[in-house]
Formats: structure tokens, sequence, C-alpha cells
């Protein structure tokens, strides 16, 4: 990866707020809903919501203070100075091959969902493929166009979803919503661990670290750029609850779909609110799988000390990116595969930056930056 | 060479942005816009029940209602008897099928007819009384929930006996027996005795609660149809268990508040008022002190205006207002004790939702009632509902008296 003519390969505090925000938005938004409505049975599933997001921000803390702590280093660098190179490069093996699993997933989803509601007839495989040439494409670049990206996207997306939020205003029953308050905390606690997956994401800042150029105040913007899927999610869950109520939240199988579908005004276009909002989703799902598969070759790069060309790993992982992305046969199965990356990811967003950043203070190891 | 290699791979990459999987062309889709379902008559004689497993006999009869665009726009409206065939000029045509799944018959129709059927436009499905009787209502549903076809606005009723007449009748003012009923619906809700319409995601909701619902009723006479009344369905297997004429409507809405204008008629001295009721709100509260005899005290407050009074009732004094006022109380206290009667006692079905209140409001009893709501103790039916309701007089209209 040469360094190029133009500007410079560096982000600033805006890209890691809204990079952060923009790829833990995602495939969860669609789904949250009912698998915290099946946790809670109530309204009260905001509490789970608040209460996981809250979790995750605090270890998105740890991992913003972490990184803060190593301005200019990846995660196989600051590894190699806290313990020694060859766990570093074990780890971050694991990582990339998690990252590259994440993409796989995130690529099957696209794919599963357009097939529902868009492409009745197109086979999965060539949503898949199409979707990710378009990825490819974009992981071609260097990595700091893609983070630049998310700044394009962000406004849209949130337009949209809020949009789709008081377009359905005149549908939501207050009464629908109660009673409060009567959920007992293991359930809470059940919604707030599906909560915690939907929230997984932001552990690209491992890599990204190496481009930040504004190091102070990484944490405070990493903490800013989690909120803002927290408060969506609280939005669109109470806004389910609300429109459907809590049994059709339950039992159906994206209800943020079906609110985009509920939408209704006269008169041509906007009839077709669910035409809008899947293209936007699409796009956040896009924005998410090329961070998640530029983070896996910068992994992967960083292990070979930058011998072998960008390319040449683009190459060599598409296919079996691809190929994994394929072998889920059903909407079970895929569900399974993601139960399993979340809970991969619960390993390594939030338990590795933990220990790493606890043996760093114990030795008292910082980056010379 | 390099750039020929080049210009090959762009070529080539052509071919993936043409989506030709979903190519749909709009001259070939045949626009569904209601769907009517009955059952097949059975011949063999075993009424009802559960189908065995060996005969996966016909079923249902299905019947949708296409859009003709080409009939549209000269057709003349309305049309003479139609015959279920594509007659000319019409700007409709019904097609029906038989078979056992509502996915099958579809798929079986597009063999039938040149358009493959499109549902995504459905505004309409009427099931018979027989169909929701026999408590198939849930299994007909599904079809319609899962497809992602469709849209949960769809509206559904359930027609007084056969329903693909309904889709045969006479529009007026409209071109197609779909979009009549559709605004019909819209229309009704003006006069509080049917009940605001109810779409498939309400109904899906419904089941997924397991409460006692209402569906508004259909029924057509003279090639001519309204909207009169509710079904009743109960919450065990949601089976049709009955109807409720439009007064009894009337009196279910206003406990639901769903009354946005609603004419009264009633004799004071001998002479008829009329009297237009603008807005209706309702309060429930409930005493849940014995659970066995929980008391639900429904408050309703009316506005409305004199609209018609005959003879010489003059209007200036504030007697005479109170007297209408009270009066119009007590009439609508009549209405709503007569539904609440008949639904307590004779179908012991909840539709005024106030097990709903109870969860929301008093979620410790109603986790104790719940189970035995509406069956076994019933505590719905031991429920003591008390209905007060006050009038106000807003306005008179702008004369004070007709005759000397």
């Amino acid at each position: 990866m040469k360094s190029f003519e133009y500007g410079d390969s560096e982000v600033g505090r805006k890209e890691v707020l809204v990079g952060v925000a923009n790829m833990v938005i995602g495939f969860g938004v669609l789904t949250l809903p009912r698998t915290v409505a099946n946790a809670t049975h109530s309204i009260d599933g905001w509490i789970s919501i608040s209460l996981g997001g809250l979790i995750v921000i605090f270890f998105a803390g740890v991992l913003a203070k972490l990184i803060s702590r190593f301005p200019k280093k990846n995660l196989h660098e600051f590894t190699s100075l806290i313990i020694n190179k060859p766990i570093a490069t074990i780890l971050t093996f694991l990582f990339a091959s998690y990252m590259m699993l994440f993409v796989c997933y995130e690529m099957r989803v696209v794919a599963e969902i357009s097939k529902l509601y868009l492409f009745d007839r197109t086979p999965t495989e060539v949503i898949c493929f199409v979707f990710f040439l378009v990825t490819i494409y974009a992981v071609s670049g260097p990595s700091t166009v893609i983070l630049r990206l998310n700044l394009l996207f962000m406004p849209i997306i949130l337009f949209i979803i809020l949009l789709l939020i008081v377009m359905n205003i005149g549908f939501f029953e207050f009464k629908t919503t109660k009673p409060f308050f009567h959920t007992g905390w293991s359930e809470i606690l059940r919604g707030s661990k599906e909560t915690i997956f939907s929230f997984l994401g932001f552990e690209i800042l491992l890599f990204y670290n190496a481009f930040i150029n504004e190091t102070k105040n990484t944490v405070k913007f990493t903490i800013m750029g989690m909120a803002i899927p927290l408060l969506l999610y609280l939005l669109v869950f109470v806004f389910v609850v609300g429109v459907f109520g809590v049994e059709v939240a339950e039992n159906t199988l994206y209800p943020t779909a079906e609110l985009a579908k509920r939408v209704e005004i006269p008169g041509g276009f906007f009839e077709r609110f669910e035409s809008v909002f899947f293209t936007i989703w699409v796009v956040t799902l896009f924005s998410t799988a090329s961070m998640a598969f530029d983070v896996t070759l910068l992994a992967f790069a960083s292990i070979f000390l930058k011998k072998i060309k960008r390319m040449t790993f683009i190459f060599f992982l598409s296919p079996l990116i691809y190929i994994i992305a394929m072998s889920p046969q059903n909407f079970a199965e895929t569900s399974i595969f993601g139960e399993w990356i979340s809970y991969l990811g619960i390993g390594f967003s939030m338990f590795m930056p933990l220990l790493l950043l606890v043996i760093a203070m114990m030795r008292g190891v910082k980056g010379n930056g | 060479m390099d750039k020929l290699y080049r210009s090959i791979w762009i070529f080539c990459l052509l071919f993936l942005v043409t989506g030709c999987w979903d190519q749909n062309e709009i001259e070939e889709r045949g626009f569904v816009i209601g769907a009517a379902i009955d059952m097949v008559e059975e011949e063999k004689g075993d009424s009802g029940g559960e189908m065995s497993e060996k005969e996966l006999g016909d079923k249902y009869k299905l019947t949708y209602q296409f859009v003709v665009p080409g009939n549209f726009i000269g057709g003349s409206s309305g049309g003479g008897q139609s015959g279920g065939g594509a007659s000319e000029g019409k700007p409709f045509l019904n097609l029906t099928a038989e078979g056992t799944s509502i996915h099958q018959i579809t798929r079986k129709m597009a063999a039938e007819t040149s358009r493959k059927p499109y549902l995504e436009h459905i505004n309409l499905i009427v099931l018979s009384e027989e169909l929701a009787r026999k408590g198939y209502l849930k299994d007909v549903m599904d079809f319609f929930v899962r497809d992602h076809e469709m849209r949960r606005v769809a509206k559904v009723m359930v027609a007084e006996g056969e329903a693909s007449k309904v889709l045969e009748i006479n529009p007026q003012h409209e071109k197609m027996p779909v979009l009549f009923i559709d605004s019909l619906s819209e229309n009704m809700v003006k006069h509080g005795t049917s009940l605001p319409p109810i779409n498939i995601g309400d109904v899906h909701s419904y089941l997924l609660k397991g409460n006692s619902f209402v569906i508004p009723r259909i029924v057509v006479k003279n090639n001519k149809g309204a909207i009169l009344g509710a079904t009743m369905f109960d919450s065990q297997d949601q089976k049709m268990i009955g109807t409720l004429n439009e007064s009894e409507t009337l009196g279910l809405n206003f406990i639901t508040e769903k009354v946005e204008s609603a004419v009264l008629e009633f004799l004071m001295n001998g002479q008829l008022v009329a009297f237009e009721i603008k807005d209706a709100r309702s309060k429930i509260k409930a005493d849940v002190f014995d659970k066995d005899q929980i008391k639900f005290t429904v408050k309703i407050n009316v506005d409305g205006n004199v609209g018609e009074v005959y003879g010489d009732v003059a209007l200036k004094s504030r007697s005479v207002l109170s007297e209408i006022e009270e009066k119009t109380a007590k009439e609508i206290e009549r209405i709503i004790n007569g539904v609440i009667d008949k639904v307590q006692k004779k179908y012991k079905a909840d539709v005024f939702e106030l097990g709903a209140y109870l969860k929301q409001e008093h979620y410790k009893t109603w986790k104790q009632v719940n189970k035995e709501w509406e069956k076994g103790e019933n505590y719905f039916s031991k429920s003591v509902v008390d209905v007060q309701v006050r009038v106000d007089v807003r306005q008179i209209g702008a004369s004070i008296k007709m005759v000397k």
C-alpha cells in the first residue's frame, strides 16, 4: 500500500465518531426489536437496550483508552510492545480471522434480506456476489477513503431512519406500550445480552488507530460514536412496540422493515417507503462490510510486515470469504453463524482490549507517540 | 493489449448489472386489488372440523379481483352483471380458483390468466362467514402476513354469506367494487355504526395476543354492499361466534373510543330529536379489589350538536338543552348496556379490550385472571361494567324553533 499523492492518509476525530457509529448500525437495527421483545415481552426492553448499550460503551471506552495510549500503532504493533511479538502475531491472526468471518456474515445477511424483500427470483449467490464485488472495489483503495465515505453516508442514514420514525408517529399508540416496569431482572439481562451483539463493531479502531491524527479525544469521540446507535436503537424499539405491540414485534422476522412497509402516505412515491429504507440500509451494510474487510486486510498485512501487496491479499481472501458466506444453508444456520461471530466479537472487542490495557498499565508500557 | 484486456473485463461486468432475474414487465403483471375467500362446498357430508390427512381435497375458493387498466379510462362506470368472466369494457376482472392453500391457488391462477397475480396492491380481503365460523381465519391469514409482497395495511372484512359476492357488487361513483368498498369503509366510520377498518397487521396482532376481537362485517343486498356491524371472534380457537348489529357496534365503539361522529334519534315529549355526536371520549377505570367481581367504570364524555328537531321544541332555554343532554345520555347508556349485556352474558367474549386495559393498568390482577378471563372462572363475565355518560350540547344550529 503506497501512500498516495493527494491529501494525507490520516483521519480526524469526526471520522472516528462516524465510522464507529456506522460500523455498529448494521444488521441489528432490523432484528433488535424482535430479539429484545422476545427476551423481555414488554416495552421494558428499553431498559435492556440502555443497559446493554452502556456496558458496550464502557468497553468501547476501554478500547479507546488502550489505543490512545499507543498513537499511530495498530493491534499487532502495540501488542508486541505490551506482551511480545509471537503472541501479538497469534492474536492478530485470530482477530483477522474473526473480522473475515464478520465480513462473510454481513454479506450473507444482505443477500438474505434483499432476496426476501427485493429480489424474489435472483439466487442468493448472485446477490451476494454482486454486493461482494462492490465491497472488493471499495477495499482496493486506501483505508482512509472508506472511513471518509462514512461521513457521506451517515447523514443520509440518520435522515431516513428518523423519517421512518416520523412517518409512523400517526400509528404510535401510547396505550400499547403499557404496562411499564414489570419485567423481571433476569429477563432484562437476557434482553441486554441480545442487545450487546448489536453494538459490536467498534473493534475496527484497533487497526484504524494507525490513521487517527488527533489522539487526544479518541475516548470521547468513540463514546459519542457509540451513543448514536444507542439512541437509534431505543427509538426504533419503542416505535416498533408502540406501533405493532409487543406480540407482533416478537413474531415478525424484521420488525423494522415492517415499520417501513407500514408507512402510508397517499400519492405515489412515499407509499413505497420501504424501497428507500432498504436502499439506505444496504448502504450501511456496505460500509460495515467494507470496513470489516479493510480491517481484515490491514490485520493480515500487519502480520506479514507489508511484504505482500494488498491486492494479493484481496485475491486470496475473496474466494474464501465468498465460500464461507455461502455455506450456511438456510435462515436458521445463518442465525447460528451470526451468534458464533457475536460471541467471538465479545471476546475480541471487549475482553481482549481490557486485558491488554490492564497488562499495559501494570507494566507501564506506553507508545512513544 | 492492456487496454483491450480491460475493455473485455469491463464488458463482462456489464452483464452483472442487467438484473434479469427479477425482471418483471409491468404489462405482464396482474394487479390484484382484492381477494375473497370462501369454503368449497363439501359434498361428503362431514361438517367442518380438521381435514383428514389423506384427502387434501379442495378446501378454499379464492377469488381475486384484478385491475384491467385498459378499460379503466374509457370504461363505463358500473356496467351490469358480472359473471366472474372477462366481460367487455369493465375495468376489473374477477378470477376464481379452488385449492387447499392460498399459495397454491394463487399459483393455479397464474396458469389461467395471461398476467401473473401481483399482490402488493391488495386492498381488501373478504372472508366468508362459513370460513370464519369454522375457524379458518388464522390459516388463511398466514399467507397474507408471511408473503413478502404483502403490506400490512390491506383491510380485512367478513361477509355475510358468500365472500365472492362482495367482489361482484355494482359500484357507485367508483369504477371497481374493491375501491368502492374501500371508500365505503372510510365513510362508514362517520356513522359510528360500523367498525373502523381493521387491517392484516391488526388481525395478526389479535391472533398473537389471543384475545377476542371484532372484524367489520360486510353485507351484500341487491348487488349493493354495505358495511354494517361487526363480526365477533372468540379468543380460544379464533372462530366466529356471532355478530353485532349496528347499534351494538355503536355501543362497542363508544367504549373503545372509536366513535368519530354518529347520529342518535330519540323522542322528547313525543317529538323526534336527532342528536349529532361530534366527539366522544371514554375513560375506563377499574376497581380490582375483588378479582371475582372486578368493577369497571366507563366514563364517556360526548360533545355534539342538535341536528334535527321536530315539532315545537324550542331550544332557547337552558332547561330544554339539559333535557336533551339527559335524554341523549340515557340513550347512549341504553345502547352501551345493551351490547355489554349481550357480549358478557351470551358470548362471554371480551371484545371491549377490558382485559388489555387490565394488563396495561393493573398488571398484577391481570396476571391472576388472565388464564381464566373468558373461560373457566370467566372473570370477564363476572365483572361489573358501570357506564356513565355525560353529554354536552355545543351547538343548536341556526334556528330556535320551526313551528309556532
